[in-house]
């Protein structure tokens, strides 16, 4: 135990002993050596003498001399700690640190005080350095912590999003007069951005970059209290607090409702045609906060009810109405859906139930009526009112543009005709209401069946141009037909009285519905201005093989409508068997002359050679048959005997053109009536054995060109002459 | 039993051969007088039959002699060339024949009649009454007719009929009444007699078909306008062969296709 006390001071002593050699070993001016008067860097103190901190030493003041060596105590010098002063009280004296400028770089400086304590009864004064008390030193400030500026958020958006994806944006630095905007930071440390939602860091480790600054962060639906924060590691600073209060809007807005669909017709010209447009109401708002889109809206159409294809391009759309780019014909049925979407896309479902429309049909234009009566025109005078066979007409109208157009002409009844114009605006033709209809008439024995420019006689051959709907009244349009006369160049014949065998197959004759008496004889007037093929009271029958065409003016051939059809009829005798006849049976006088004087009676004459009968005094009284036996006989003049009763029986019978009227009955296998614009009245009969060749156009086109007067009381008179006799033998016993 | 009977074979024997012999006889009798009757008969006939063609041929040579004779003329046949050397008999004589009756001749398709309605050729007496026509005299035929009446010389009425068969168009369905008039059995008529007034002449054709046409004054007290010469010619042979031909010629008949307008 003995030792181990030893041991211990003899620890102390070495410790205490070499801890003094250390620090008398101090330089003046190093830290730690607060040798009392030292104020030159680099003075030695004295070695081994000084105490920092335990001793005053006294400099001898001057600069850069050696201290002291110890002297004894100072105890003039200001005391100091450890020196020992009489009296009481406290006795302090310290240092106070100024204020280092922490903002503006890091090589500023401070100002200590000295401060003492006023209580002191011994001289004081601060140590290390030793200043008296209210001295001042400056001191160089050491690297000093700062905070960064504060950010400054902009914007918080948004503030409604589908999912709460925000964007929180601020600025930095930019407002401090200050050099650096991260300020100080003296220990290790990063500049970095964090975003906190209230108390929470909802955003860290954002780095430093180049201001504005974004960063998106998801939120909650509520409020939020946002704010950024710089962060220079040891110290921060935060932005001021923005309240944000987040929607989420995940619902999309109601599908549009009260679709109608309308129609209308894509031109004036195609009324049959419609063009849809679909309309429906605007969806209000939005089931959300994110409002409606800005082409909130998508219709659909189609032909089909699976909505395709469409009828329009796919795609969405500001407006309420969309119309199609097409046109339908009327029936065709269409469907239309349209959806509606916000902002954020979300989109509803398509409108239900699907709007279906049919295109509905125009209505039907108004059938355009014309209709007027018949008018005749014979050699270039008109004649109203008169009345022709309906049956009779043909009609092939055509019209201009005939496009979904339908005419009808027929005669309406025998004396007015109509036609109907019908335009058929429903099937998708684009018709217009407007057309030109020609009437292309025919009527037999007519050139033409025309309209005529201001229904007049004398006007030009016109169509008519009508448009459904007008109001131009064509209810007395009159339709002119021209008689064409006859057959060909021929005019027509008539006859009076008599029984005909027509020998020309398909023979027509058509009569003017105006009619004209031949001449003021009344040979053809027998009942009036009559419309008969054959006139007279007593017509007979007509042996015809095919129909005779008698047209327009009659609705019978006479006024018994006698006739055959499809009949064959056989001569019983001809010019050649009556030649025969009476050189067997008859009792006859051959004559030689040509000029016919030696007939000076009644009687058979017969003659070889060919005769011109020129004089028809020669038969004044007499009643003749003069047979010319293979020779012609020619009427040069008209031949009218009087009291005579003349058979004229010839090869060929010749008449001059300028003959217009023949009293007789003329027999011949063939008859010339000569070329002629005069008509030729025969009065008695003509039988020609072969079928006549009429040449004659009256040029009154009302009038015959032929008329062939049967006339009985010249057979009554030629009965002995122009006949034959039946036997009739039997043996009795 | 046995001996009897010879002798009555012999007496069978004599009997039979009798029997024979006289058959034979009988036979060789009537072949002498079959053939000797014939004989006699064929010369007979053929006496006959020759005077028979000289009665018929001096017959129709009395016709001819009248024919172109008038009514009233009468001619001895044994006037007449050879005849009077051969003993022929009888006469040849015009007569005109007025009855209420009248049949015509037998008219082809598309031929007509001309029936005096007067005095020919004077056209005088115009008869009046009611006449009826009748046809369709053959089995077989459909005719139709138009009738053309003049009366007063000039005025001219028309009628047209059909029979079984239309061939006129529009014309009047005669009567289907089977008539007998004379001889001829006529199966149509006129519907209503046609009413005739001082009447000259009338013309009936004959369509379709053929016919004879019956007239008939259906008053049945008027006699019908005679219609042409009536030649009765008798002949006799002096063995007493009579023939007796008739002819009838018609006055004038104006021939269909020469009234018919026809071109």
């Amino acid at each position: 135990m003995k030792r181990l006390v030893i041991s211990f001071f003899i620890a102390i002593f070495f410790f205490a002993f070499f801890s003094s050699t250390a620090i008398s070993a101090r330089i003046c001016g190093e830290t730690g050596c607060a040798e009392y008067g030292c104020t030159g860097v680099g003075i030695t103190c004295n070695g081994g003498n000084d105490t920092c901190g335990s001793k005053f030493n006294q400099c001898n003041g001057a600069t850069n001399t050696t201290c002291q060596a110890n002297t004894g105590w100072d105890t003039t010098s200001p005391c100091n700690t450890g020196d020992e002063c009489t009296g009481s009280g406290t006795r302090t004296a310290t240092w106070t640190p100024g204020t280092c400028s922490t903002n503006c770089g890091n090589s500023n400086t401070r100002t200590d005080t000295c401060t003492c304590s006023s209580n002191n009864t011994c001289p004081i004064q601060c140590t290390a350095p030793v200043r008296p008390c209210g001295a001042t030193n400056p001191v160089a400030c050491a690297c000093v912590d700062g905070p960064p500026q504060a950010p400054v958020i902009t914007s918080v958006t948004p503030t409604c999003t589908t999912n709460g994806s925000t964007a929180v944006n601020w600025t930095f630095g930019a407002t401090t007069g200050c050099g650096n905007a991260w300020g100080y930071a003296c220990s290790a440390g990063s500049n970095t951005f964090y975003i906190m939602d209230g108390a929470s860091t909802i955003a860290s480790g954002i780095a430093a970059g180049t201001s504005p600054y974004s960063r998106a962060v998801t939120l909650t639906a509520g409020a939020h209290t946002i704010k950024v924060c710089a962060d220079n590691g040891p110290l921060s600073n935060c932005s001021a607090v923005t309240n944000v209060n987040t929607s989420i809007d995940i619902t999309a807005p109601n599908a549009p409702s009260g679709g109608a669909v309308t129609f209308a017709a894509s031109n004036p010209s195609c009324t049959d045609q419609y063009v849809p447009t679909y309309t429906w109401n605007a969806v209000a708002a939005d089931n959300g906060c994110s409002g409606m889109n800005a082409t909130p809206y998508h219709p659909q159409g189609s032909t089909a009810v699976g909505f395709s294809p469409l009828i329009w391009a796919d795609a969405w759309q500001a407006g309420t109405s969309k119309t199609a780019g097409s046109s339908y014909i009327p029936g065709t049925t269409l469907y239309f859906q349209v959806r509606s979407r916000d902002a954020f896309d979300t989109r509803s479902s398509f409108s239900s139930p699907v709007v279906t429309a049919v295109v509905p049909s125009p209505i039907p234009y108004p059938t355009i009526h014309i209709e007027g009566p018949f008018t005749e025109k014979v050699s270039g005078i008109c004649y109203s009112d008169i009345t022709l066979d309906k049956n009779s007409f043909t009609f092939a109208p055509t019209t201009n543009p005939n496009t979904g157009v339908t005419t009808t002409c027929k005669a309406k009844s025998n004396t007015r005709y109509e036609c109907d114009i019908t335009i058929d605006n429903s099937r998708g033709l684009c018709t217009v209401p407007t057309t030109t209809l020609t009437l292309n008439a025919s009527y037999p024995g007519y050139s033409e069946a025309i309209w005529r420019a201001g229904d007049a006689c004398g006007g030009a051959g016109v169509d008519i141009t009508a448009t459904a709907g007008d109001l131009v009244d064509r209810s007395n349009i009159p339709m002119f037909l021209t008689y064409s006369g006859g057959s060909g160049t021929s005019g027509w014949f008539k006859l009076s009285q008599t029984s005909f065998n027509s020998r020309e197959n398909g023979r027509q004759n058509y009569l003017p519905n105006t009619m004209k008496l031949f001449d003021a004889s009344g040979d053809d007037s027998i009942i009036g201005v009559g419309k008969f093929f054959i006139e007279g009271t007593t017509p007979g029958t007509i042996a015809q093989n095919s129909p005779v065409a008698v047209g327009p003016a009659s609705t019978a051939y006479s006024a018994n409508n006698w006739y055959t059809s499809s009949y064959s009829h056989t001569d019983d005798i001809t010019y050649l068997k009556y030649i025969d006849y009476i050189k067997a049976r008859k009792d006859f006088k051959t004559i030689t002359n040509t000029n016919l004087s030696e007939i000076t009676g009644d009687g058979i004459y017969s003659i070889s050679s060919s005769i011109i009968l020129s004089d028809p005094t020669l038969f004044n009284g007499k009643k003749v048959v003069l047979v010319v036996q293979g020779g012609s006989a020619t009427f040069s003049t008209n031949f009218i005997p009087v009291g005579g009763s003349v058979v004229v029986l010839a090869k060929d019978i010749i008449i001059d053109p300028s003959v217009t009227e023949i009293d007789g009955i003329l027999i011949g296998q063939t008859v010339s009536t000569g070329v002629s614009a005069s008509g030729l009245k025969i009065k008695g009969n003509l039988i020609d054995e072969s079928a006549l060749q009429l040449d004659r156009l009256q040029a009154d086109g009302r009038m015959p060109s032929l008329l062939v007067v049967f006339d009985i009381q010249i057979y009554v008179n030629v009965l002995p002459y122009l006949s034959t006799s039946t036997y009739d033998w039997r043996q009795i016993q | 039993m046995t001996n009897q009977i010879p002798n009555s074979n012999n007496k069978n024997r004599q009997g039979q051969v009798l029997l024979i012999a006289i058959m034979l006889l009988a036979t060789v009798v009537t072949v002498v007088m079959t053939i000797a009757f014939n004989s006699t008969t064929e010369t007979q006939v053929a006496k006959l039959e020759e005077d028979s063609q000289k009665a018929l041929a001096a017959a129709e040579a009395g016709i001819d002699s009248v024919i172109k004779q008038s009514v009233g003329t009468n001619i001895p046949i044994s006037t007449l060339g050879d005849f009077s050397t051969q003993g022929i008999s009888g006469n040849a004589k015009v007569v005109a024949v007025n009855k209420v009756t009248f049949i015509s001749p037998l008219l082809q398709k598309d031929e007509q009649y001309t029936f005096y309605l007067s005095d020919y050729p004077s056209f005088a007496n115009p008869w009046s009454g009611n006449l009826g026509i009748y046809f369709l005299s053959e089995v077989g035929q459909c005719p139709s007719v138009e009738v053309l009446v003049v009366s007063n010389m000039s005025t001219q009425t028309r009628y047209a009929y059909n029979t079984c068969a239309a061939t006129i168009n529009f014309a009047t369905l005669a009567s289907n009444t089977p008539t007998q008039i004379d001889d001829i059995a006529f199966q149509w008529k006129t519907p209503a007699p046609l009413s005739i007034t001082n009447g000259t002449v009338a013309f009936v054709k004959v369509y379709g078909g053929r016919t004879k046409l019956g007239f008939k004054d259906e008053g049945g007290i008027n006699n019908l306008p005679t219609q042409g010469k009536t030649i009765d010619s008798e002949a006799r042979t002096q063995s007493g062969v009579v023939k007796k031909v008739q002819l009838f010629q018609s006055y004038p008949q104006i021939p269909s296709s020469f009234m018919m307008t026809s071109f």
